[in-house]
């Protein structure tokens, strides 16, 4: 008896119960073009193309080319013969007051003729916004930056991107630097060439960026970016310039609905997934799935510094150590560096290159053009 | 006599219990029992009848280990009803009705889903002296339910949604030669709480959120006729003007309904029907589809969102063969409606104050066709069918790229071309019989992720049309000996033993599908089975 219960119990027990599901999904519905980009009248176009692929498929190269009409048939392109997956595409002399559309010829991998040719549809030219503000708060751990937009008569939607360049400087000056083809110390005479240096980064890395007003025709204080008070880029002075661009809302829909269905799935609180359409078509299938939304639009710039003194270096410890004199040139390809003297002039310490070389630390010795600071 | 809905009608009676002797079953198992008597109280004039089935999954759970991780495992039913009847006199009966069901369970160990009915009634029934009756009933019903998530502590949550309604009726008939008039007005009041989001005790974080009541009231008054112009022809038409008041703010609909069937019967056992009927509903359902458990959303009609309307026109041939012995039916139907609600890409069904914004008007098709044969006697009993139906909808309005499936048409969450269902019963001997159950349908529709893609910046899902894909078929085979010990007719009680198997084949039905990622490109499917293997019980069935 105590058997059959225990059998019943599990019988039970297993009653609700998850598992592994697959769907069996058709070779032809994953595979579709993926088309992303912008037209930014009186700026540039960037344009790429990619495919959607099967789970457990890596990315496949599609190839083929891109050109922008306006309604007077005046094309835009960046190369008659360029085939490829990526284009920028001169639009610094189209007209705001014209309608435009993006034409897409894929190439036929197999043939290597012309297989497929995509048509967007005709595009308003969304105005550009007016930055109302672009700021900072502090609080205790990071420096949130925020922005304000509006944009009257337009939809209250937005998009931006940003790029940032940032000063820094290694975490040790470094008096001596070593040549290994001669086996000698060589002393500097002015400030460590290797340490001050310049990062550069574009927010294609940032994701989508978009916002929608909750009212009127524009976002207030929208949070956009939050820095950590121990990232290198609050550590001597950080530049970031900000463009944006109205959207209609049809396009903020849509890239909505890409972000949530790809970050929130699978509970009952999360958005409902489905398929999304965009605004690129096939000129032989009208039901073939492209993925993409192109906008037309004209870009509102802003830029901000952000002087040092919110920096917080985190807790790194430096270790320097004494060489083997006879294995100098094995720690330098090693990746190891001198530093200073520590009980005499030939008693120089090593450590990691890292240490004493902002370049070593992914900076650049480039100094924009318009940066305030005098430091080589 | 029928409206505010636009699905089919369902009439449920209420029993009346016995007026001679108290009687009554129970049934015993170790994992469901149930319980009915009825009988008279008193002198005959007052009767009830009293009836309840639970399971107690729960109490056997806790028989296991507590070193095994299933007895904390939840997978309780029951519901309970009572019936009163007291006649008053030869023209006037009282009866008091109620229900009361409250189900739980739990797929995993972090989330318990409760359900709840209660229903009340009071009815009063009057045979008028001349040719006129009336029955006036008023009551209560309730639906409520909850979803506790404690996956995180600090993030649990309990999640209430509630809809209950008070009504009133009065409904007359007239007997007027070979018409039967019947006529009357309903009046009934909504409230609705859409959702109500809580913590689950002091460790979680969750805020207390509720969304806004809603209130409305739906009065409706109706006039219909069936006539029975000979021994082979009837007909039934009427009409219904059915309203609506959403409150706060108020916006107010009505419309008209119409009824029409008719009956021909070309012989005692062969016969036709046909008829044709328009709709109107006020109140919504959206089903959440995707998720671990569908759970659906009820809204009320507002400013914003329009009754659903629609059509609908059905027709069936019924033809008892051999003696009386087989019946055997099709029917047919074909339904449009209109202003049905369906979600947007990237909706959020549950506690979202603006739904109204994520929803979008579609229209509908569905038809079908069923063919049935039942056989009430003989060693062999019991009925088949097979219904074969499609149902589909169809966004109203263009809204460019996002309009769902292009506007194209696109299968509902409910459609399963084919359904077969089996009852069959065997008397091996007077003792000794076994009976069968199977069940089949087509998976429901499902939008299921297709592949990644790369897009500003991430991973990204691309997904199926909507609905697009099946989970797959659901099948079930349960099958039961039955045993009588013997046959004593003078004996107070009889009793049976039953011995059976649900889910003979254990087949891991899909109850619901969804899907998890990490970075956009990783992803995995699970589909959630209840009762996924085979259920040996035991009855005891005893008949008093």
């Amino acid at each position: 008896m105590k058997k059959f219960l225990y059998l019943t119990s599990l019988a039970l027990a297993l009653a609700g119960c998850i598992y592994p599901f697959d769907a069996g999904v058709a070779t032809e519905d994953s595979g579709g073009l993926v088309v992303e980009g912008d037209i930014l009248i009186g700026d540039l176009a960037r344009v790429s193309l990619s495919c959607v692929r099967p789970f457990g498929e890596y990315s496949k190269g599609v190839s083929g080319n891109v050109w922008i009409e306006d309604e007077d048939g005046n094309q835009y392109i960046e190369d008659a013969s360029k085939f490829s997956d990526s284009f920028t595409i001169n639009m610094e002399q189209a007209s705001p007051d014209k309608r435009y559309r993006l034409r897409v010829r894929l190439m036929n991998p197999v043939t290597g003729s012309s297989s497929t040719d995509y048509t967007s549809d005709w595009l308003e030219v969304q105005p550009a916004p007016s930055f109302d503000k672009l700021d900072y708060v502090v609080d205790e751990n990071s420096i949130d930056l925020k922005l304000s937009l509006s944009s009257p008569g337009g939809s209250g939607c937005f998009r931006w991107d940003f790029d940032e360049i940032w000063q820094f400087h290694a975490p040790l000056q470094a008096t001596h630097t070593y040549d290994p083809e001669q086996g000698i110390y060589i002393k500097y005479k002015d400030y460590t060439p290797y340490y001050w240096c310049w990062a550069y980064m574009g927010s294609y890395q940032a994701g989508l960026a978009i916002a929608k007003s909750t009212g009127g025709e524009r976002i207030v204080d929208h949070d956009f970016y939050s820095i950590s008070r121990d990232n290198l880029r609050l550590q001597t002075l950080y530049y970031i310039e900000v463009k944006a661009r109205g959207i209609s809302q049809e396009c903020y829909d849509y890239l909505h609905t890409i972000e949530v269905n790809s970050t929130s799935t699978g509970s009952l609180t999360n958005p409902e997934p489905s398929q999304i359409l965009g605004n690129i078509h096939s000129d032989t299938d009208p039901d073939e799935v492209v993925i993409g939304y192109i906008e037309a639009s004209r870009i509102a710039t802003k830029s901000i510094y952000i002087e040092a003194g919110y920096y917080r270096e985190g807790h790194t410890r430096y270790e320097t150590f004494h060489p083997d004199p006879e294995r100098l040139n094995q720690f330098y390809y090693n990746g190891f560096r001198p530093a200073f003297p520590e009980q005499s002039e030939t008693d120089i310490v090593w450590i990691e290159q890292r240490c004493v070389d902002c370049v070593a630390m992914g900076g650049s010795k480039y100094k924009p053009p318009f940066w305030p600071t005098r430091e080589l | 006599e029928y409206g505010g809905r636009i699905s089919s009608v369902l009439n449920v009676r209420g029993k009346e219990g016995d007026t001679k002797k108290v009687k009554g079953s129970l049934g015993l198992g170790l994992i469901t029992s149930r319980f009915h008597m009825e009988g008279p109280l008193g002198k005959g004039k007052t009767t009830f009848v009293i009836g309840g089935r639970t399971t107690y999954s729960d109490w056997i759970l806790g028989q296991l280990p507590k070193s095994n991780n299933y007895a904390d495992g939840k997978a309780d039913f029951s519901d309970v009803n009572l019936g009163i009847t007291h006649r008053v006199d030869s023209l006037n009966t009282i009866q008091l009705f109620g229900y009361f069901s409250r189900d739980k369970f739990s797929f995993n160990q972090d989330t318990t889903f409760r359900y709840n009915n209660l229903n009340a009634a009071l009815r009063w029934r009057h045979k008028g002296s001349g040719n006129t009756s009336f029955v006036a009933s008023a009551g209560y019903d309730r639906y409520s339910n909850e979803l506790e998530n404690y996956e995180i502590l600090t993030e649990a949550y309990r999640l209430n949604t509630d809809i209950h309604q008070v009504f009133g009726r009065l409904k007359f008939e007239t007997f007027a030669g070979n018409h039967t008039l019947s006529y009357g007005a309903e009046v009934v009041g909504f409230g609705l709480q859409g959702g109500h989001m809580t913590p689950f005790d002091e460790n979680s974080f969750v805020l207390d959120r509720q969304l806004r009541t809603e209130y409305a009231i739906q009065p409706s008054a109706y006039l219909g006729d069936t006539w029975r112009i000979d021994e082979k022809i009837s007909l039934e038409y009427g009409g219904r003007l059915s309203s609506f008041l959403a409150m706060d703010p108020a916006k107010f609909y009505f419309g008209p309904e119409f009824r029409m069937s008719a009956k021909y019967s070309f012989t005692p056992n062969l016969s036709v029907k046909a008829g044709a009927n328009t709709l109107r509903q006020y109140i919504h359902l959206i089903s959440n589809t995707s998720s671990i458990s569908p759970m659906d959303t009820w809204k009320l009609c507002d400013a914003d969102i329009k009754p659903v309307t629609g059509w609908q026109g059905a027709g069936g041939i019924y033809w008892t063969v051999f003696d009386g012995k087989l019946d055997l039916s099709t029917e047919a139907y074909w339904k449009n409606t209109w202003n049905y609600l369906d979600y947007k890409s990237g909706a959020l069904l549950v506690m979202n104050e603006n739904l109204a914004d994520d929803l979008v008007r579609t229209k509908g098709k569905a038809y079908g066709v069923e063919f049935m044969a039942r056989k009430s006697v003989g060693k062999l009993n019991g009925w088949l069918s097979y219904t074969y139906s499609r149902t589909f909808l169809k966004e109203m309005e263009d809204r460019g790229s996002n309009t769902i499936n292009g506007g194209d048409w696109y299968k509902t969450a409910f459609d399963k071309p084919h359904d077969f269902k089996m009852v069959a019963n065997y008397a091996l001997t007077a003792r000794f019989s076994l009976s069968a159950n199977v069940d089949y349908s087509t998976g429901r529709p499902v939008t299921v992720p297709v592949g990644w893609f790369k897009y500003g910046g991430g991973y990204r899902l691309a997904y199926s049309e909507r609905n697009g894909y099946r989970v797959p078929d659901y099948f079930r085979l349960d099958l039961a000996l039955n045993i009588d010990p013997g046959h004593y007719l003078k004996k107070l009680t009889h009793m049976s033993v039953t011995l059976g198997c649900y889910n003979v084949t254990g087949r891991k039905n899909a109850y619901s599908v969804f899907y998890t990622t990490s970075g956009g490109r990783n992803i995995q499917g699970y589909k959630v089975s209840v009762f996924a293997t085979q259920v040996p019980y035991i009855n005891l069935n005893l008949l008093f």
